[in-house]
């Protein structure tokens, strides 16, 4: 009774109960613990040595400094993520035969002194507490401690295996550059600063997942990004509470507008160019430790459906291949259920010639339109689940099986009609287009219930659906800015770059999409030489 | 989106405006009958009478904005209070309220009638009313900002069909428009009372103008919105006429449609049920104008905070309404008095208003 007077007040709007962002404080890079780095090494080790016990790759190693004239020393670090041959010639040979120039032993030996005179690293901080130490240790640093001396130093000397820069294998791209992220964060920062050389280019880094502690890196430009939208993105970041943080994917859930709408609200990429452009024209990107994916945001269909080589070739090409993918968009969401619904109701719609050779393929079939669609769509859905799991030589293989043999035996078996095969194939065609993969996904789903829809009530039904998505984009927002902007709403300035790509000079100011605040992209020459 | 019952955002530009003013005036009656009822008084002066009928809803534009700018920032469900008085306020809200409900209920009844006559003969009409209002509801839900992204989209996918009417081009008689003005004076008259039925839905602006961000280009736009309106009644008006000529178009029920279908293309057989594809669109977008005012409307006058649901409540009565008339022909009976209805609350009360609160001197400043 309570639950519905519950359900009552909440549908007649009387409920002020509101949902309460949990604020979470930001996690910062390392945990600031209570307890001190003691005096006595021996006790630090006690300690270090309880926190790490059962881990079986971690390193102590203890050693005497300066031919053991000097106070005992130690470093401690995890096999396989330290170079251990920096570790040998630049840490512990130097700090084993430590002497000064005469001779003698210095009086006092301790972090300081250490980290000035004795170790060749580039990169080394001085921590005060142990916490601070086993962060530094799980980062995959080195921590040298030092009797009698109450700081620790960490030393970053990354050995773990890396890949490569390769070439993306997800957007490839005919012209333009070949170069994609990685899984190490280090060397995605770089490939974004080699191609922004610009002190407003800011990266601020947190560090996110309770157990995973991933290094989270969030890149914009200080001057062009809205500043709301920045505020928005780093309050959205505090409020991930997750333990494991894998992927940008797990951060995307946390932070996006509408977890339950089909279509992506953030650009997933793997391409450094794209990113850039993207941040230059006043968005963020979030990037993570461990993964070749950066997240940008916000963004907009039209966004979505920009390939970077749309820019690297002519504008006039550029605008046919964007009006291609659109097309595309439409023929893969629902060339399946126009054909069902002219099939099934609309013959009239169909030419009189045209209809009389779908008949005449669907003379012998079993099945109602609809279920034929259903199975071949189904089948096609089959293969390329399959073929992305495969390795590589065998997934061509189920590809050529699955698209050529199965086709045509079902044609002859007369359980489809050719032109389905035909629609069938035209839609797998077509969804192929999309430069982002997790774009292909909502056309993928949404197929099947314009299909059903199509099959209820024709297409009177694939109205009802187009209805729906189109009602459902409009509601979308991606970090405040209307997902389908510029077409809704309208941006004249904005059309330039969206169905249409003008040439770059005639783009002289960036897009009223995400509202920069550096609005100039021109300088003053414009290109005049056109005009001479 | 937080809709106060006094302070209002101002969310809406003036595009938004034009395309939602456009998107209404254009409506679902767009293809319907209205062209039969002027044509069967004005003949083949049908365009002139659109003419016409559109220099009236400009003055009635011209009331709505004035009787708005001197209340700026309420809506006439608000101020209503204010210049009648409370009960009278609450009186003449409700019977807006019901008004807009009942162009609601009008509007999906006419689509799923247009869907039934020439899409799916066997389906049963309150599946198909029901689809729609599920359509509504899911509009009006989501706010006035949704439904004018909405409204544009539509309004893009829509822009080709002006362009379809000159297809036919080869066909058109000359003879079947000429002697201009030979219905004469009282032919092309009578003609204006429907031409003004295919106007409604000027008076949405009554409940529009306090969203507005730019309150000083409000006439401009809403002018311009309704120009373009009646060139296209007026384009499509003298292109029916052309084709059929007057004696031929009284027997049709769906003018536009018919003659979209003398279109021939090479690779659809029948233009016209994809231009009805297209139009379930635009009566959409129509009906979600509509609605999301209905039920904002609602929620001022029983000052609901959350309006989320409002839209969910008043949707059985809306169909109910809809569902309300046995069949087409006892729809047409009723549809003769929707003309007065808008005639009423679209030029009447505004003036009245507009009137008494020059008279009392009572504006914004006035206000508790």
């Amino acid at each position: 009774m309570l639950l519905l007077l519950k359900v009552l007040r909440r549908m007649l709007g009387l409920s002020s109960k509101d949902k309460k962002l949990r604020q979470k404080p930001h996690f910062s890079w390392c945990t600031k613990g209570e307890s001190t780095l003691s005096h006595s090494l021996r006790d630090n080790m006690a300690f270090l040595q309880k926190s790490f016990q059962g881990c079986s790759d971690i390193v102590f190693r203890e050693f005497g400094i300066g031919n053991g004239r000097g106070p005992k020393g130690a470093v401690i670090f995890f096999e396989g993520l330290v170079d251990k041959k920096i570790i040998n010639d630049n840490v512990l040979k130097p700090l084993m035969y430590l002497t000064s120039l005469d001779g003698k032993m210095p009086d006092r030996v301790d972090a300081a002194l250490i980290r000035q005179l004795n170790i060749s690293v580039a990169e080394v901080r001085e921590v005060k507490y142990r916490d601070e130490v086993i962060d530094a240790v799980l980062d995959g640093k080195a921590a040298v401690l030092i009797d009698r001396s109450t700081m620790a130093l960490v030393l970053s000397i990354p050995g773990w295996e890396r890949r490569k820069v390769e070439e993306p294998t997800s957007e490839k791209v005919i012209r333009g550059p070949r170069e994609g992220f990685t899984e190490t964060l280090s060397v995605n920062v770089a490939l974004i600063r080699r191609r922004i050389k610009d002190t407003r280019l800011k990266i601020k880094t947190l560090s996110l997942g309770t157990r995973s502690k991933t290094r989270v890196a969030l890149f914009y430009m200080e001057d062009v990004i809205k500043k709301e939208i920045l505020e928005e993105i780093e309050k959205r970041l505090s409020t991930v509470d997750f333990d494991m943080v894998e992927e940008v994917g797990t951060i995307e859930e946390f932070i996006e507008d509408n977890p339950y709408s089909p279509f992506p609200q953030v650009m997933i990429t793997e391409r450094p160019d794209k990113v850039v452009s993207n941040i230059a024209e006043g968005r963020a990107c979030i990037m993570i430790d461990c993964s070749p994916f950066a997240m940008v945001m916000p963004i907009t269909l039209a966004s979505l459906y920009q390939s970077p080589e749309d820019y690297y070739e002519r504008p006039l090409y550029g605008t046919a291949v964007r009006i291609l993918r659109f097309a595309a968009f439409f023929i893969a969401t629902s060339l399946p259920a126009l054909y069902v619904a002219m099939v099934s109701f609309h013959h009239e719609l169909i030419p009189s010639r045209l209809v009389l050779t779908l008949a005449r393929g669907r003379v012998e079939v079993p099945f109602p339109a609809f279920l034929e669609a259903l199975l071949m769509e189904l089948t096609i859905e089959f293969i390329r689940e399959a073929s992305t799991r495969l390795p590589g030589v065998l997934s061509q293989t189920v590809g050529v099986v699955g698209g050529l043999v199965l086709g045509t035996a079902a044609v002859q078996a007369n359980l489809v009609s050719p032109a389905m095969v035909i629609v069938v194939s035209l839609t797998a065609i077509t969804t192929f287009t999309v430069p982002i993969y997790s774009l292909s996904y909502p056309i993928r789903i949404i197929r099947f219930p314009l299909m059903f829809l199509a099959a209820s009530f024709g297409l009177f039904g694939l109205a009802f659906g187009w209805n729906i998505i189109l009602i459902h984009l409009c509601t979308l927002e991606s970090f405040g800015i209307p997902y389908l902007s510029p077409y809704a709403p309208l941006k004249i300035r904005d059309m330039k770059d969206a169905i249409l790509r003008f040439p770059l000079w005639a783009m002289k100011k960036r897009p009223k999409v995400p509202h920069a605040q550096d609005e100039t992209r021109l300088g003053n020459l414009k290109g005049d030489h056109k005009r001479d | 989106m937080t809709e106060g019952t006094t302070k209002k955002e101002n969310i809406l530009s003036n595009v938004d405006l034009f395309v939602m003013l456009a998107r209404v005036g254009l409506g679902a009656v767009s293809t319907g009958g209205v062209y039969v009822q002027v044509a069967q008084k004005a003949g083949r002066d049908g365009w002139i009478s659109f003419i016409l009928a559109l220099g009236i809803i400009f003055f009635a534009i011209f009331i709505i904005v004035n009787l708005n700018k001197r209340f700026c920032g309420y809506t006439i469900i608000e101020y209503g209070e204010f210049i009648l008085g409370k009960w009278g306020g609450k009186v003449l809200g409700s019977l807006l309220v019901l008004y807009f409900l009942l162009q609601t209920a009008a509007i999906v009844r006419f689509t799923s009638e247009m869907v039934i006559t020439w899409m799916l003969n066997n389906t049963p009409h309150y599946m198909i009313m029901a689809l729609i209002v599920f359509l509504a509801v899911y509009i009006a839900r989501n706010g006035l900002l949704v439904v004018s992204r909405f409204c544009i989209l539509v309004s893009m996918l829509v822009l080709a069909l002006p362009i379809l009417t000159f297809f036919p081009i080869k066909d058109w008689k000359l003879h079947n428009i000429l002697p201009v003005g030979d219905s004469g004076f009282t032919g092309i008259t009578s003609g204006v009372f429907w031409a003004l039925f295919a106007y409604v839905g000027y008076e949405i602006l009554l409940m529009l103008y306090p969203y507005v961000q730019d309150k000083r280009k409000v006439l401009r736009t809403s002018l311009l919105a309704f120009l373009y309106v009646g060139v296209l009644y007026t384009l499509f008006m003298a292109a029916i006429i052309l084709l059929f000529g007057p004696s031929e178009l009284i027997f049709f029920l769906y003018p536009v449609l018919n003659y979209l279908k003398a279109i021939d293309v090479p690779f659809v057989e029948r233009v016209d049920t994809f231009i009805l594809f297209i139009t379930l669109f635009s009566a959409v977008a129509n009906i979600g104008v509509v609605y999301t005012l209905t039920c904002l409307g609602v929620g001022q006058l029983f000052g609901i905070k959350r309006r989320k649901n409002i839209a969910i409540w008043l949707s059985p009565l809306v169909f109910a309404v809809a569902a309300f008339p046995k069949n087409s022909a006892v729809l047409n009976e009723l549809y003769k008095f929707f003309p007065i209805l808008n005639l009423t609350f679209g030029i009447f009360i505004p003036f009245i208003l507009l009137v008494i609160s020059v008279i009392l001197k009572r504006s914004k400043e006035e206000m508790p």
